[in-house]
């Protein structure tokens, strides 16, 4: 049998530096309104990524395929909303350390996204899981 | 001065130490580790006092490091936190079982983990507090302890010296005292308006011009290894004192000081007994002489007496006087005589006297 905890661990890793750099650029003040409300975003997001990481934790040895498929949409689109907001973040109104901060969220989300994909090919035969 | 506190954190992803390096620059000193380095060469650069610790590393987990670490007595003081993505009670167990002493779960909450480190700096500092309250104390119980001891030392020596009743083993007495410090002593008493200088024929010309000027100096003088005590009667010059460590050497010259004023003492007592004994004699002698003078006039006036009525008894045969003229002439050098030898009475009363008042001053100690 697979080793769940440590797939997941594997999910989490890099959204400890996403979540942690994200904290960092709220720390040392956000001038600019829409560069506060997209770290919001990233805050909110990532969270729910780790809320959606220890559901499975639990849920991958009781639930139908279906249900994990269902789950994994979840994950996808949780995701991808990380994905776009800190892609479109401008630098614009970001000193030097906001702006290490922010190259270092984004190669983690780079790093999330290869995981995920990762996860993905490795759940879903296993599961059977129907294609989307 | 405020030092922070070292903080070493051990992660095998770059990302993360440097995500701590960052978070925590402002209030600690930061040291990052991918946890390959040998614990104790690590552990004795860094010095940390609060190691966070990833549990999943490269070749190790946090658990087998943690061990490691406790295992050596030396490193026990540390506080170390896990850090770590696991997350369920198994895995907490496991991390207090291996020795942690706390656990943060990834992905970390930054202002959670400064006020939790920050809880752990106050507790550090305080034991450090307590630590060093315990080493004072000791310190202080230990110099408390030599005290008394050299106190004891000095009460012994007052106790012999207030018993020397001549000057040589007065200052017999205090050589002794000073050998034991590896102290060499020179002295100088006033004695009546003679001044003794000790060790005899010992003392310098320079010893002696110094004692000399130490007249018109201040009570305590310390120049080098050697201390000078001036008092009234007598000056104390004391040579090869140990310096090395100055609060023993202060309190050293408080005792001396004191020593000196018990020597003044002592010598002021002792000129007084001498001039006591010196004034006995003399009333002695005195008295002696009185007694001797008065016994030498009633000799010699109970001769004169009897020379001038054995002389008038053969005048008045020859004089024709009548018998009744007779009778009354001789009748008067009777009456003399008599009154003659009650005088004489009156000076075995101050004989009496004399010899009372003489018991009282030999008995005068």
């Amino acid at each position: 049998m697979l080793n769940h905890s440590k797939l997941l661990h594997d999910l989490r890793s890099p959204l400890n530096s996403i979540l942690g750099f994200n904290q960092l650029l709220q720390l040392s003040g956000l001038r600019n309104p829409t560069d506060t409300a997209k770290s919001r975003c990233i805050s909110s997001n990532g969270n729910k990524l780790v809320e959606l990481f220890d559901e499975m934790q639990i849920q991958l040895q009781f639930i139908s395929p279906e249900a994990i498929r269902s789950q994994l949409n979840r994950l996808d689109y949780t995701f991808n909303l990380l994905h776009a907001v800190t892609t479109s973040f401008s630098i614009e109104h970001l000193d030097q350390d906001q702006v290490e901060s922010l190259n270092e969220i984004r190669s983690s989300v780079q790093e999330l996204a290869v995981r995920l994909s990762n996860f993905h090919q490795t759940i879903s035969p296993l599961y059977n899981i129907p294609d989307q | 001065m405020y030092e922070k506190t070292r903080v070493l954190s051990i992660d095998d992803e770059q990302k993360n130490l440097t995500l701590i390096e960052k978070a925590l620059k402002a209030e600690f000193d930061v040291f990052s580790s991918f946890g390959t380095e040998e614990i104790p060469k690590l552990l004795d650069r860094v010095d940390p006092q609060i190691i966070l610790l990833d549990i999943q590393l490269e070749k190790t987990t946090g658990y087998e490091l943690c061990k490691i670490i406790r295992k050596n007595n030396k490193y026990k003081h540390i506080v170390i936190i896990f850090v770590s993505s696991l997350t369920s009670l198994e895995d907490k167990l496991t991390a207090y079982g291996s020795g942690g002493d706390d656990y943060i779960c990834k992905p970390i909450v930054i202002a959670e983990v400064k006020e939790k480190l920050l809880g752990y700096e106050k507790r550090i500092k305080t034991t450090q507090e307590l630590e060093a309250q315990y080493h004072q104390a000791s310190d202080a119980a230990f110099v408390s302890m030599q005290q008394a001891n050299e106190l004891g030392q000095l009460l012994q020596a007052f106790s012999k010296l207030v018993n020397y009743d001549n000057h040589d083993s007065l200052f017999s007495g205090l050589v002794d005292y000073f050998r034991q410090f590896g102290i060499s002593c020179t002295a100088k008493f006033s004695v009546h308006d003679k001044e003794l200088l000790y060790p005899i024929k010992c003392v310098s010309t320079l010893e002696r011009e110094i004692l000399e000027m130490s007249r018109s100096g201040p009570r305590i003088v310390t120049f080098g290894k050697n201390m000078l005590f001036h008092s009234k009667l007598s000056t104390l010059l004391l040579k090869n004192v140990p310096t090395q460590d100055q609060d023993s050497t202060g309190r050293m010259r408080d005792q001396f000081a004191i020593l000196s004023d018990i020597i003044d003492n002592r010598l002021l007592l002792t000129n007084r007994e001498t001039a006591l004994t010196e004034l006995k004699a003399e009333l002695k002698e005195g008295f002696a002489d009185i007694q001797q003078n008065l016994h030498f006039q009633e000799e010699r006036t109970i001769d004169l007496t009897n020379a001038l009525v054995s002389k008038m008894d053969l005048k008045i045969i020859s004089m024709g006087l009548t018998e009744q003229q007779e009778d009354e002439l001789i009748a008067m050098l009777e009456k003399l005589t008599l009154d003659l030898s009650a005088a004489s009475t009156s000076s075995a009363l101050i004989d009496t006297k004399v010899n009372q008042i003489n018991q009282l001053i030999r008995s005068f100690k």
